[in-house]
């Protein structure tokens, strides 16, 4: 360093080296407040007081912080566990798809229109059961003159009960009638249920096959 | 008040029911020649409070941890070199400001000072003194005011004697040569 090699064995020499510079007093011109440096010991201690305060005074439990970033990394690994799929999983997922599916086809059951599945099933037993209300209410009307209000009076308990069912007989309309078939539910196996069915299948149904409802109830 | 050494000082602060008491004895011994340092270079009196406290504040926190294999002066006065030099730094970083603009404002905190009682030429020479870099300044203000011999300034600048005799002696060129000029 040339500044090293140029310093001057007497370089402390101010007279010799800075005239001006000598010539001044050499004294502190900077001052203090009066009793500064009497407060300052207290001023500090205040101030010492204060970053003590300052300092954070929650605590963590023990080696808290020796064991979290373990516990982080254990957490992100088992969070990158969870999002990975098994080895493989993607090259066999489609064998597996067809091959659920081929199962699923062999199990399927039989569809069977539900116009048919209804009307076979049940319209053969609501047939019936209006047969047998038109048997029985022919038969009470022929016996109508027989068969007076005292008389009623007369019938057994038997009888009465009979009779009372017969009466709500009446009761049941047109509406009543689709609404009760449609109404029904096979809950069994989880299958399509009747009242899933548009009345107007029902509808149809009866003017398909020609039943004059009207007639009938007016029949009755 | 009897004057404790520093040896003293230091086995009363190491124990816990002496600790504060040894502390505030510490601040009483060294506070003078601890302000003055930091005055010289932050120039206003508010500041260099500023500082003198969060330097003591920082002793008090650190000192336990002295090994005693410089003197405690030697180590109070590296301590409050580095928070004046942080001091300036911090003030040129949050005036985002050049070297030249700090000197220039310390300039005007030096016509401001209240607590400064310095004639006309006095006062030049302290302006001569601010133009110089900080390291520099810091240099000619323990030769010149405080006489603290280039051995001792080595341990608390952690500057070789050799760097501390020229930054010195060219500190010394630059001044003569402003008085001179105005």
């Amino acid at each position: 360093m040339n500044e090293l090699n140029n310093i001057p064995e007497d370089s402390d020499n101010l007279e010799k080296h800075a005239p001006q510079l000598f010539k001044i007093e050499k004294r502190n011109c900077f001052s203090v407040p009066d009793n500064y440096f009497g407060n300052l010991p207290s001023f500090i201690e205040q101030e010492r007081h204060l970053a003590t305060m300052k300092a954070n005074n929650f605590i963590v439990p023990e080696h808290y912080f020796e064991e979290l970033p373990d516990i982080i990394q254990g957490r992100i690994r088992s969070e990158a566990e969870m999002g990975d799929v098994p080895a493989d999983y993607f090259d066999t997922l489609a064998d597996r798809i067809q091959s659920k599916i081929k199962k699923t086809e062999a199990k399927e059951v039989k569809v069977i229109a539900f116009k048919d599945y209804v009307f076979s099933k049940y319209t053969a037993v609501a047939i019936a059961a209006t047969i047998a209300l038109l048997l029985g209410w022919n038969t009470l009307m022929k016996n109508k003159d027989i068969v007076k209000e005292p008389a009623t009076l007369a019938m057994t308990e038997t009888e009465k009960t009979a009779f009372t069912q017969s009466q709500e007989v009446y009761t049941l309309d047109e509406s009543a009638l689709i609404d009760e078939l449609a109404g029904y539910e096979n809950t069994g196996n989880g299958q399509e249920t009747v009242s899933e069915v548009d009345q107007a299948d029902i509808a149809d149904y009866l003017l398909e096959n020609n039943v004059d409802v009207s007639s009938m109830i007016k029949e009755l | 008040m009897e004057e404790y050494s520093d040896k003293e000082l230091l086995e009363q602060f190491r124990n816990p029911s002496s600790k504060e008491q040894a502390f505030n004895l510490i601040i009483r011994k060294y506070q003078k020649r601890v302000y003055w340092h930091i005055r010289k270079i932050v120039i206003g009196h508010d500041d260099a409070d500023d500082v003198v406290q969060n330097v003591f504040i920082k002793v008090w926190k650190s000192l336990e941890g002295f090994k005693e294999e410089s003197q405690l002066f030697t180590w109070l006065y590296r301590v409050a070199t580095n928070e004046s030099l942080n001091w300036l730094k911090q003030k040129k970083d949050n005036l985002k400001v050049s070297f030249d603009d700090v000197s220039q404002g310390l300039s005007q905190t030096l016509a401001d000072d209240h607590y400064f009682h310095g004639d006309e030429i006095q006062r030049k020479l302290q302006q001569a003194i601010l133009t110089l870099p900080e390291k520099q300044r810091i240099v000619f203000n323990m030769k010149y005011y405080d006489e603290i011999k280039y051995e001792e300034m080595s341990q608390i600048l952690e500057t070789s004697v050799g760097a501390l005799k020229a930054s010195y002696h060219i500190a010394v060129k630059k001044i003569e040569v402003f008085i001179t000029k105005g």
